[in-house]
Parts: structure tokens; sequence; C-alpha cells
């Protein structure tokens, strides 16, 4: 049984990686704290919801299909929303973009209610998705491995980008010194929609490949976005291998934790990052956890 | 010497009648409707609502209640106890409403029921089903209209214990006062029917929770013949749609709350069998009498959907309250109290229902079923239902006495 | 550094009018009226006790409702529990939430920016569920009902001039604690740390001591909306009035001590009428919310500068 606790863990953790990493991205390089980050995820679960019967239904590749357009749409959104709304709020005080942010977690919350209605729906799964490997007794199900891989790809992919292409320099370089990237004639606009979009087709992605394995529900946003905060604080805010190792914390303990402490479900992943906080805080004792 | 008396006494009457009309005619008689529209009970509250509004449609077109139209005043508590306790209030201070219903979720119904009895105000139950509105935060303008929490659990508990092969038994719940009502009247009520049957420790996991996977695997580890589970909504979909993954209908069964909505939400994704369903008032397993399918096409045509459970019982606890006031002659809230004591009720769920006033609670019946695919309908329904007979169900009036002076 | 809080005769001027505004439309409003005044005034006490931390302290905190839960708790459990007179109680709610605050702020305060909110966020949310949770002393998740008449059996209109009274009370006091000593340190070392350490303050001290007065006040709302629902439910410490009191104190403008007033009146005026007019209440929400944002960058007290009410002062970077 501890095994397939582990499989649980790891699909829990990849799942909470792939909606943090857009999170973190964002952060990373605009400092915005993006509250409507769950918003999007679920946008990106409502519109695979709408594509799945359209796009070659039962097959895997139509599954995929639709989980790709659905980032795209929501990726098309999130720009919008960067263009006409965030970026006039740049020189205020942060705590306006986060306000701004939350204005529009009221707002998609809303409309896909009025879309969609309130009741939970379910995206059917493809077969060969659905079923599980049977070893003795025991059932270790497809679809979190399915889960894992798509998150493996997605880490190989940004860490591609980041590293090897042009695109990941400018990026690494607005992360480390804003100030001083915009100096050397760097378009900090451009990069700022540019992450804004990226990470935006993080969140439809992660939507999407979840909306399968459970219900789609037009709270889905809120349920998702403080799971996701913490797992990026608990890497440190900006930094995507301290995301995918705060996600594995969080999913693996979770997972495990059911067996051991049972009514901390609630609030465990709280704990985790109450601890690592304090931890942290009392490892520097000299300064701030910056 | 007769005549004249007779037609004394009738223009006595008429004026009477004319008087009392005069005052209240034009005068709406003022529900106040507060539910959740918004937040984790928007699901069912608008089908509650579309069933009560049905029946303000029905009730207006034969004259209203005591020939005055009745009007609901719909505010959403956006699930939230001091959001549904604030517009409840201020629905009593202000409006001028003369009943209160459509609450959804044990805390808010809390919240309205101490409202209630502050303004003493009838305040009809009929998605809420805390029995704590029966025992310790009773009032005496409460009534609750279907069966609450614990008489639901029973119900399944009688279920199970009829399964003779059913040897070993999982009791899961979401952790919340619901989840744990139900779980521990559940295990108390088989084990009294079924010394034989082994219970496991309940699994518990939090309210609406996505990744069901941790706790299926939890559950399955005892080898149960069967799980018992107090989740609903989309926590149940989850439940549904992982555990077959995890092996959960080739190696055990699942009973768990089955109403309407959820099986539509499931549709196709539902197994083809393996899994019973607790429902409050599933129209397809009802007693089909002219009424309920004229109310079904009904609904259909102004909600182009069937109606589910909620709906159901939001039409019945209004006609029950309409019955109520027709027969007290009046809308005061003491009158009407008296008259839901006295009177039996034929609802679309069941007949011959009667409510008692020592805990305003209605006898009425849950039902279990197993999952079907009836070709009729677009999603599965449930066949070989079972009904079980509210009385049976209820707590007898001394128990809850011990259990009041017990929460003291 | 944000300024001290300064009345020109105009400013109390204005102050005087408001009240009596108020206290009209409470008497003349009628009863639903009164009860939208109470929970608005609440909650700007509540939005207040926020700015404190936010505006003077520079301390953005994702987890206030704690502070207002402890105080409704305290204050239920008291009178519940420990059978202590509803009088009494009063003060034991606003005591358990400064309690709590001294104890949250101390962990807290080890942190800074991001990592001080994500770590109130926590202290909150564990807070949260031991409410939720605790069946047999909190009353788990279905609260606490019917323990007392709600406000005291006042009428409605009698209990918003309570609030009212207390509201301006605790006004008051906060705007002395800013103009104190006391508040000369909380500015410095909400303006910069290592400057007011070099100048021998204890941040971290002059950091929870401000926590602590935060919370306590917090602890007061808390206690009053308690008594005001004649009830106690666990929500009250949960994500939705954290987030209510940080919308508020930011759009209602981040550099002024009357920012949590300001932005409680028009956030809790907008969610009072904003279902009532459609159904969209969210997409009505938001859009304003966002608006607001846009075009009043600084929050709505910088209205008042814009109108030439009042001097800009320099901005909060």
């Amino acid at each position: 049984m501890i095994w397939v606790q582990l499989v649980n863990g790891l699909m829990e953790g990849m799942m909470l990686f792939l909606i943090a990493s857009g999170l973190t991205l964002i952060f990373g390089v605009s400092r915005i704290v993006n509250f409507a980050h769950g918003s999007l995820y679920m946008l990106g679960a409502f519109l695979t919801y709408a594509l799945v019967p359209v796009i070659a239904p039962g097959t895997v590749a139509g599954f995929f299909a639709a989980v790709i357009l659905a980032g795209i749409g929501v990726a098309a959104i999130g720009t919008a929303f960067e263009v006409l709304a965030l970026r006039r709020v740049y020189g205020a005080d942060s705590l306006m973009q986060l306000i701004i942010t939350i204005a529009l977690v009221f707002v998609i919350r809303d409309v896909v209610r009025w879309i969609w209605g309130a009741n939970s729906l379910s995206v059917p799964m493809p077969d060969a998705l659905m079923g599980a490997l049977v070893i003795g007794d025991t059932y270790f199900p497809v679809f979190p491995f399915v889960i894992f891989a798509a998150g493996l790809a997605v880490v190989a992919a940004m860490i591609g980008v980041i590293r090897f292409t042009r695109t990941g320099i400018l990026l690494r370089a607005a992360t480390d010194d804003r100030g001083m990237a915009a100096l050397l004639g760097i378009n900090e606009r451009m990069i700022f929609t540019a992450v804004f979009a990226a990470g935006s087709f993080l969140a439809g992605i992660a939507g999407g490949m979840a909306a399968p394995w459970g219900d789609v529900n037009y709270l889905l946003d809120t349920t998702v976005i403080v799971s996701a905060f913490i797992v990026c604080v608990i890497g440190g805010l900006g930094n995507l291998y301290g995301a995918l190792a705060g996600a594995m914390l969080v999913g693996i303990t979770k997972a495990v934790g059911v067996l051991y402490f049972p009514r901390l479900s609630m609030v465990l992943i709280f704990l985790i990052m109450a601890v690592v906080l304090v931890a942290r805080s009392l490892g520097r004792q000299g300064g701030p956890a910056r | 010497m007769l005549a004249r008396n007779l037609i004394g006494a009738s223009a006595l009457a008429i004026a009477a009648a004319l008087a009392g009309s005069a005052h209240a005619e034009g005068k709406a008689l003022k529900v106040g409707y507060v539910t959740g529209l918004t937040g984790a009970c928007a699901p069912i509250s608008e089908d509650g609502l579309n069933g009560a509004k049905l029946a303000v449609k029905d009730l207006n077109a034969a004259g209203g209640i005591l020939g005055r139209p009745v009007e609901l005043v719909v505010r959403d508590s956006q699930t939230k106890p001091e959001e549904g306790g604030k517009q409840a209030r201020e629905l009593a201070a202000a409006e001028g409403i003369e009943m209160l219903t459509g609450v959804c979720s044990s805390a808010v119904l809390l919240a309205v029921n101490a409202v209630a009895a502050e303004f003493k105000i009838p305040h009809v139950a009929m998605i809420g089903s805390t029995q704590k509105a029966n025992i310790e935060a009773f009032n005496p303008y409460f009534v609750q209209t279907q069966a609450n929490a614990t008489m639901e659990a029973f119900a399944a508990a009688e279920y199970v214990a009829k399964k003779t092969d059913w040897k070993r038994i999982t009791p899961m719940g979401f952790d919340y006062e619901w989840g744990h009502t139900s779980v521990d009247a559940f295990t108390s009520r088989l084990k009294e029917l079924r010394p034989d049957i082994e219970i496991a420790a309940p699994v518990f996991t939090k309210v609406g929770e996505a990744n069901m996977g941790p706790y299926i695997t939890a559950a399955l580890a005892n080898q149960p013949d069967a799980i018992f589970a107090a989740v609903f909504g989309g926590g149940l979909v989850s439940l549904i749609k992982q555990g077959q993954s995890f092996g959960m209908f080739q190696k055990s069964n699942l009973v768990t709350l089955l109403t309407v909505d959820t099986l539509q939400s499931m549709g196709d994704a539902m197994p083809k069998e393996k899994v019973y369903g607790i429902g409050r008032a599933p129209f397809f397993a009802l007693d089909q009498g002219a009424e309920l399918s004229a109310f079904i096409e009904d609904y259909r045509a102004a909600y182009n959907e069937y109606p589910t459970d909620w709906a159901i019982n939001g039409y019945d606890a209004m006609m029950f309250y309409a019955q109520a006031a027709k027969a007290a002659g009046s809308a005061e809230a003491d009158p009407v109290m008296a008259a839901f004591a006295g009177s039996s009720f034929d609802g679309l769920k069941a007949k011959g229902l009667t409510m008692r006033p020592f805990d305003g609670q209605m006898n009425a019946p849950a039902y279990v079923g197993e999952v079907n695919f009836d070709p009729a309908y677009p999603f599965p329904t449930m066949k070989n239902v079972e009904k079980f007979d509210g009385a049976a169900l209820m707590f007898s009036e001394e128990t809850i006495q011990a259990m009041r002076d017990a929460a003291k | 550094m944000t300024a001290a809080v300064r009345m020109t005769p105009a400013r109390w001027t204005l102050l005087v009018l408001a009240l009596i505004g108020a206290e009209a439309a409470n008497r003349f409003g009628g009863a639903g009226l009164s009860l939208a005044l109470s929970e608005m005034l609440i909650l700007a006490l509540f939005a207040s006790s926020l700015n404190l931390l936010m505006t003077y302290g520079h301390m953005v905190s994702f987890g206030h409702a704690a502070y207002f839960g402890l105080g409704a708790y305290g204050f239920t459990l008291a009178v519940t529990r420990a059978g202590v007179p509803v009088e009494a109680a009063l003060v034991l709610g606003p005591l358990v939430a400064t309690l709590g605050g001294i104890v949250f702020g101390a962990l807290c305060v080890r942190l800074t920016e991001i990592y001080f909110a994500m770590l109130t966020l926590a202290c909150a949310q564990i807070t949260y569920t031991v409410l939720f949770q605790w069946y047999g002393f909190t009353g788990g998740d279905t609260g606490i009902t019917g323990f007392m008449p709600a406000r005291f059996g006042l009428s409605e209109a009698n209990f918003t001039s309570l609030v009212l009274a207390v509201l301006v009370v605790g006004l008051a006091i906060l705007a002395r604690i800013i103009n104190s000593p006391l508040g000369l340190s909380i500015r410095s070392v909400g303006q910069d740390r290592w400057r007011a350490e070099a100048l021998g303050l204890a941040p971290r001290r002059v950091q929870l001591t401000v926590f602590a007065i935060s919370a306590f006040f917090a602890g007061v709302a808390g206690t009053l909306y308690a008594v005001f629902q004649g009830a106690a439910f666990p929500d009250y410490a949960g994500l939705g009035f954290t987030l209510d009191a940080l919308i508020m104190v930011v759009i209602g403008g981040l550099r002024s001590f009357w920012g949590g007033v300001v932005g409680a009146i028009v956030f809790s005026q907008l969610r009072h009428w904003a279902p009532l007019v459609t159904n969209h209440w969210g997409l009505a929400l938001g859009l304003i919310l966002l608006a607001i944002v846009i075009l009043l960058p600084h929050g709505l007290t910088s209205l008042a500068e814009r109108l030439g009410l009042r001097q800009p002062r320099g901005g909060r970077q």
C-alpha cells in the first residue's frame, strides 16, 4: 500500500508543480502575486471540458490536443488581462497588483458560472488512460504516471528555454536585476507580457490535465491557488526547482500522512509551510529571508 | 325568522370576509428565501429554488395562500453562515417576511434558525439537514421537511445490513459535521443490526477534496466488501472516477449519497454496477402519480432538465407550508406551527407525511437503490430502490431529550 | 515615512458631518439599513486594525482574520463554556485575540515581505482549522448559535449607534498610538528597519508590538461581530474575511489613516447592494474593483488629493 501512496503522492506533487510553475515564473520575473492563477487553471479545465467532445473524442491524442488548445485559450485571456489591466498598475504599490488579480478572480468565477453553471462537470477520460497496472492485488492507476510524465516534460521544456534560448537569457537577466536589464535595452514590457502569457498557458494546461481525473467546478480557483502559493513559498518564490521540490514534499507528505495522521489533512500543507518558514528564519539569525 | 337570521348571518360573514380580505388581499405573503446561490451550495441551491418557484407559480395560479399572492424574496447566502444569518435578519426586520426557507448547508441553517427563533418566524428546512437543528439548536418554529443527516445514514445502515455477504465495511466522510454525523450514525446502527460485520476506522477527507487517490488507497487497505461514503458533489465525482482506476469496483462496493444532480454530473463515467445510492427524492423512484408526472413535465418545460431531489424538496416544502397556512387560516407563526403539527401532507416525495412538533422533524422517507442505466433517461438512475419510512428512522423523543440534556 | 495623523479644521468638520450623516441614516433608514451599517462599521474597525499594520508598520498580513475569529470565539466561548457574564466576556474576546497576536506575531516578525505574509496565512489557517475541527469545544464547523440574544437584544438602530461609538473611540486610540513616540518607532521601522535598528530601536520588538495592537483591535471587531450575529462560526477566521479586509485597506488607500474606513464603507456597500441589483454580482464587483484600481491606483483616499482637499505626499515605495 505504501507504494501506491507514493504514486499518489508523486502524482499530487506533480499536479501541484504544474500549477505552481506558472505562478513562480510570473513572480520571479514581474514580482506579481497573481491571485488569479487558480482562476486561469479553472478556465483551462472548463475549456478542456468544452473541447474534449469536439476533438477526436475518446483518443489520447485528442485529449492532449484539447488540453493544449485550452492552454492557448487561457494564455490569450491572460495576455489580454495583462495588457489591458495589469500593465496599468505596474507603477503602483505591489498590493494594487494583488487586488487587481483578485478582481479578475471575481470576474472569471462569475463568467464561468454563467456559461457552464454551478454543477460539477465530468470530463471523460480516454479509455487508454483510464486503466491500472495490476500487480498482485494492487492497482497502480495509469493516469498519475501520465501526469508525472507531462510534468517532467514541462520541467524539461522550461529548463530548455531558460538555459539555452535567447528568451531564457533575457528572462534570467530580468529576474536577476530588472533595472540593469532595462538599462541594457531589454524591453521589460514585452518580457512581462510574454511571461504572463507563458504562466497563463501553464495554468491552463495544468487545469486541462487535471480535468478528467476529478470533477470540474467553478470553485476550483480558490481550492488551487492557496496550495500553489504555498508550494512556491516552500521552494522560494521565483525558484523553479524549489517549486518542484516543494510540490513533491507536499504531495508525498499528504499521501503518506493519510495513513499516520489522518485528521491533519485540512491543515497539513499550512503546517509544512509554517515549519519551513520558521526553520528558514531560525537558520538565518542575522537577517530576514529574502 | 330563520331566513332573516340566515341572511343576517351571511351578511355578517360577507362583511367579515370583505374586511379580512381588504386587509390581506393584495398584500403579498412574503417568503424569505435564503440560499447559497454562490459558494459550495450553488449546484443544489439553484435546483431547490427552481422547485420552490414552480410551487409559487402553482399556488398563485390557484389564488395564492388565504387569498394573498405568494412572493419569494430571494437572498444569496454565498454558503456562508454569517452572510445567511445577516440576510435572514434583514429580511425579517425590514422586508416583513412571514416564513423563512431555502437554506442549504448545516452552518447556514443553524444561523438562519437562530434568526427564525429571534423573530418567531416559521423556518421550513428543505436542503440543509443537520440534526443539530432538531436537537440542541431546536426552536419551536423549526420544521425539517426531509430526512435529516442521521435518518439518512440509518437508512443506509438498514440497507447495508441486508447484504448478508458483506462482512467488512469501511466508512468514509468529509471532515466536517455532516460527514462525522453520518459516519457515526451509520456505524452505530449497522453495529446494532449486524454485530458480525467488521467496521474499519473511518477515513476522512477535507470537504470537496479533488484528489481522492490517497484516501481511496487507505480505505481499500482494509479490504472492505463495501465503502460507505458520506461525501457529495465534486468530491463524490472524484471518488467514483478515481475509484475506478484503483480497482474500487473490482474489489468492493460503494454506498453513498446519490442525488439526481450527481447522477447527471457522472453521466457515462458512472460504473455500471456496484454503486448504491441514497436519494432524498429521486423522481424516477417515487410513487408515480398524476401530480408527480405533471410536476416533472412542468419542470422540464420551465428549466429544460429533469427535477433533482432538491427541486422536489423545494416544491414540497412550499406546498407543505401553504397547506399549514390554509389550515391555520392565518400566516401568523403560532397558528401555522400548530397546523404543521396537526396535518397530514401528501407531497411529491411521499404521501401521508406528518411533522412531529417535539423536534420539528417530518417523517420523510429516504430512498436507497443500485445504480442503473435506463435508456429512457440520458443519465444513470437507480433500480430496485427501497423506500425507508421516515418514522422508523427518527430518534425517539426520549433519546432526543437525553441528547438535548447532554448538550447543555 | 507615512505621516502622523493630523486633524485640520476642515477634516474635523468633515468627520463630524460624516458622523451625523451615519447616525441620521441609521435612525431614519429603517432596520435593514441599520443592520447593514452595523456590519459596515464593524468591518471598518477590522480594516483599520489591518491598516495600522500595513500602512504604518509596512507589514502585509494574509491572515488578519485569525484575530477577528479569536476575538469572536474568545467572547463566545467565555459565555458558553466558562459561564462568564456577557459584559465580562466582552473584555475577554479582544484579550484572547491579543494573546494570539503575540504568539503568532513572535513567529511571523522573524520574516519579511511575502514570506511574512505567507506565515501569517499559515497561522490563520491553523486557527481556522482548530475552530473548525474541535467539535467538543468550539462546536466545529456548525459554530455556536443561540447562546445570547443577538445585539444584546438592542434594537437595530441602537446597536448601530453603539458600534459607531466603539469605532470612534477605537480610531481615536489608534490615532493617539500613531502620533505617540511608539507610533514614531512603528513608522520608522516600517520605513526602514535597518536604519531604525542603527538608531537603536529593536525592530522585531516594535513589529511585535504593532502586531499585537493590531490583533487587539481586530479582536474588538470580532467580538462585536459575534454580538451582532449572536453566533460564532469558524468562517470568521477564514480566508474570506482576510481578503475582504485586505481589499478594503488597499482600495481605501495605503498611505492614509482613513484608508481602512473608506475602503470598508465602499466595499461593504458594494457587496451589500450588488447582489440586490444583479445575479451576477461577482462579475459586477470584479469589474468595479478593476475600475477602482485602474483609475485610482493610489486608493480612494487619493481622491482627496485629486480634489485638492489635501497636499499630496511622497509615494510609498
